[in-house]
């Protein structure tokens, strides 16, 4: 294998789990949180980690 | 007050839950979308690029391969389109000769979307459609619009710095993407140069004399409206370029050295890493232009847009424009009037590589009928003659 292959390939799975890490913290402080802005904010940010965890984008 | 927040919180969670379901919804749509095409009846054989090499089993890219062999000794032409989905009379002149071609002596090969991937794509920020239509007597005929680079779903990161192989010639790190910045490909690279990879497999593996690959250009741009070619194929396509100015075109086509200096393109790599002449046209399509006005498929479709016009006025372009545009049915014909030149000269000045082919329109039918005529009901047509790009 192509060590750029490689490389992009660690990455790319890297990212998923960073994607998925940063998923959860957002729900958690969405649950957590006591303010109604807020909420919606982590609501809106919510989306395009959802997106690329399910390769839509 | 808990009570209510969580109303609010469970309320917000519906909406944006039903906004990226829609969204998500026509991403997952323009991704998994299958054109429908309607093979000739004159068809021999349908492979697909992997049967060449297996570096694109299994990926997106490993794309229908069309083949029309007459059985009778001649030369063989592979024609392709889509190497930038974003530029719509590629893949509609190839599909229109996958539908309606006879080949009566040599072999003529086709790939209608050379590199898929970018056809589920789109550019970021310029609102560009998702698909484009052509309407029927029988209905309305879909393609995917997509951009000149392959999907970050299948081919990511880019590279800080893209190095083409084998040159080592440094480019822009998105044309890592871009099938027509990695010629000849790259057995073990990424999705694009593997593309490529095979594509040159198959041109050995076939024997092929001469390459066509479509493209459009926006009329701010120098290389428009022309024939680039690899010094093997130059003086057909200096007879192309004149016969169908002089007897064909209102607007001339040009002829173009591919420039040895410059690396990655099919014009340059197809020609120096095989033994087929290659040649790359180009013809005007608006909507590319930055200048542009709005951004859809009306635009797409018919090439008028009056910001290209006023550039057009003031001589800011490299292309003629006026109120009629440049419809999709006039870019169509000026690709098929090339293809088919470029074996009627070929005939002539390479009597080894002879071949014939019947049931392609002219540019005077296509302009007189428009596209229509040319694309078949796949819902009427036998099973067995329709496959999906």
């Amino acid at each position: 294998m192509d060590i750029l292959v490689l490389i992009n390939t660690i990455i790319t799975v890297c990212t998923y789990a960073v994607a998925l890490f940063f998923l959860i913290a957002i729900v958690r402080s969405f649950l957590r949180t006591k303010k109604i802005q807020d909420a919606l904010v982590y609501c809106i940010i919510m989306v395009p980690f959802i997106l690329r965890l399910l390769r839509l984008k | 007050m808990d009570k209510k927040l969580n109303l609010i919180k469970s309320i917000a969670l519906c909406v944006i839950a039903f906004c990226m379901a829609v969204a998500g919804y026509l991403f997952w749509e323009h991704r998994n979308y299958k054109e429908p095409v309607v093979v000739s009846e004159y068809i021999t054989e349908v492979k697909k690029l992997s049967d060449y090499s297996d570096v694109v089993k299994g990926t997106v890219n490993d794309s229908n391969v069309y083949i029309f062999d007459s059985g009778v000794e001649g030369g063989t032409f592979l024609i392709w389109g889509s190497t930038h989905p974003e530029e719509p009379a590629g893949v509609m002149a190839a599909s229109l000769m996958v539908e309606n071609l006879k080949v009566t002596q040599g072999k003529v090969i086709i790939i209608d979307r050379e590199n898929n991937s970018a056809s589920t794509n789109t550019r970021v920020g310029e609102a560009y459609p998702r698909f484009f239509t052509y309407e029927t007597e029988w209905g309305t005929k879909i393609w995917r619009f997509g951009d000149r680079h392959a999907n970050q779903l299948d081919s990511w990161p880019d590279p800080e710095v893209y190095i083409h192989y084998p040159s080592g010639q440094t480019l822009a790190n998105v044309d890592i993407r871009n099938t027509n910045r990695n010629w000849p490909g790259k057995a073990n690279g990424l999705l694009t140069e593997r593309t490529n990879y095979a594509v040159m497999e198959l041109i050995r593996q076939e024997g092929v004399d001469m390459t066509l690959d479509f493209h459009e250009a926006e009329l701010e741009y120098t290389v428009e409206n022309t024939i680039v070619v690899h010094e093997k194929g130059q003086a057909v396509a200096a007879m192309v370029s004149m016969d169908l100015t002089a007897n064909t075109f209102d607007v001339p086509v040009g002829m173009e050295f591919s420039p040895t200096a410059l690396h990655g393109l099919s014009h340059r790599e197809v020609g120096d890493y095989s033994d087929a002449a290659s040649y790359l046209v180009e013809v005007a399509e608006p909507m590319l232009d930055r200048i542009r006005g709005i951004t859809d498929e009306e635009l797409l479709m018919s090439g008028k847009d009056r910001f290209v016009m006023m550039a057009g006025d003031r001589g800011l372009l490299y292309a003629p424009i006026d109120e009629n545009g440049w419809p999709i049915e006039k870019r169509v014909a000026r690709h098929i009037a090339v293809a088919t030149k470029i074996i009627e000269v070929n005939n002539t000045v390479n009597p080894d590589q002879v071949i014939t082919i019947e049931g392609i329109p002219t540019y005077e039918e296509i302009m007189a009928n428009g596209l229509a005529p040319y694309y078949h009901n796949p819902a009427t047509a036998p099973a067995e003659r329709v496959y999906y790009d």
